[in-house]
């Protein structure tokens, strides 16, 4: 049925002619019985925040369709952006598991179709099935590399443009998740001061920097495409 | 301690004499690995072939940027886990442990990290530990991200000259 939001709503994971694709529910008959048994379904407009960082964990998202900005902010207040999730990923997996407040926010970039499993129902889900403990480790996993990414990119890159230029390379290089990539092209989802917020700098150096990379031929904008034409000269100012 | 017993292979209940906590002291003691201060327990860049769980001491962490520049992470106090991401993942080591004081802990080989993720018993833990590795990245995202901020402060205003 399609949905008010522009989407085909899919209630049944059983079901669901797309769940081979999605990372987390790619797991077997047995588990994704239990998963639809477990779950409630909603439906939210773009802005909505599923939780924010110092909540107390109800449950995880599992995000069927759309996109969602997973972030978190310093001590000085500094937004830093920790993903971009797709569809197929699941949301709060670590507070729930650990048993403590949220440490990121997640909201919703566009209208999605969101399943909600509570805390409980959870860890009976992963305790039961083999194969969904080691999709939650999976995802556990690439979370934490990406922030790993994070600080190394912050702390150990001289200047913005260094910072930059590691960014792009690391997207076409290890972050499959968080673009669709053919060769060096790759399909930027994040605005300019949303980029900024990665490397630890404002929306005006970044759009400066672009335009100089732009302006070099080291990368070339169409639209919200981003082509790579001389990774070699990327990978020298990333300073590898 | 369920990881101990089953990472040990552990027949709890053959030996039923034996208390489990006094059972595991004797295998931890057969099984642990030793860092005196000052020595590296895995280097950035290899590959991660299974995690340590630190019983005592204490391990520093850091990231070398291409140009040998080094970053100093969190420090890691026991009983803690150490290279488990890394090792699930099948990657390299993302960091370098370095002993900060003589320490004492086990290696777990990534092949049975990847069994423990099967026992019932185990998996909790683990996945746990994971979350908790998780955590701790992020914490020190935003420590990084403030240390290394352009500025640290608002913006000085500008005054107007007077006319």
């Amino acid at each position: 049925m399609r949905s008010p939001y522009g989407f085909d709503i899919q209630e049944n994971c059983v079901t669901c002619p797309i769940r081979h694709e999605r990372e987390f529910c790619n797991v077997s008959p047995e588990a994704v019985a239990d998963l639809q048994r477990s779950k409630a379904t909603s439906f939210y407009p773009a802005g909505t925040l599923l939780y924010i960082e110092g909540q107390a964990p109800r449950g995880v998202y599992i995000l069927c369709n759309g996109r969602a900005k997973v972030y978190t902010s310093s001590k000085q207040g500094k937004v830093i952006i920790l993903k971009i999730a797709h569809a197929g990923e699941a949301l709060g997996l670590e507070a729930a598991l650990a048993s403590r407040e949220h440490e990121e926010t997640a909201e919703l970039l566009e209208s999605c179709q969101v399943n909600f499993m509570a805390t409980r129902d959870f860890f009976r889900y992963i305790s039961d099935h083999a194969d969904a403990a080691l999709k939650t480790a999976g995802q556990l996993t690439a979370d934490c590399r990406a922030a790993q990414e994070g600080i190394r990119c912050l702390g150990l890159s001289g200047s913005v443009e260094e910072k930059l230029a590691r960014l792009l390379l690391h997207w076409t290089g290890e972050s499959r998740p968080l673009l669709a990539q053919h060769d060096r092209r790759l399909k930027v989802p994040y605005k300019h001061e949303e980029i900024a917020q990665m490397i630890g700098s404002t929306r005006e150096t970044v759009t400066r920097l672009l335009g100089a990379l732009k302006k070099k031929k080291i990368v070339e904008m169409k639209g919200a495409t981003l082509i790579v034409k001389d990774p070699e000269r990327l990978k020298q100012l990333a300073g590898e | 301690m369920q990881i101990l017993s089953f990472t040990l292979g552990l027949k709890v209940d053959k030996v039923s004499d034996l208390g489990l906590e006094s059972l595991l002291k004797v295998v931890v003691m057969q099984k642990q690995v030793f860092f005196p201060t000052g020595s590296v327990l895995f280097r950035e860049g290899d590959p991660a072939e299974g995690a340590y769980l630190i019983l005592t001491g204490e391990v520093g962490t850091e990231m070398e940027s291409p140009q040998k520049e080094s970053l100093a992470l969190a420090s890691v106090q026991p009983p803690a886990y150490l290279g488990l991401v890394d090792s699930v993942a099948g990657e390299k080591y993302s960091c370098t442990g370095r002993a900060v004081r003589d320490t004492r802990g086990i290696f777990i080989p990534r092949s049975e990290l990847l069994t423990n993720f099967s026992q019932p018993e185990t998996k909790l833990e683990l996945l746990r530990a994971l979350a908790n590795e998780v955590s701790g990245s992020y914490k020190e995202l935003r420590m990084v991200r403030d240390k290394h901020s352009k500025r640290s402060g608002p913006r000085k205003r500008i005054s107007q000259p007077s006319a």
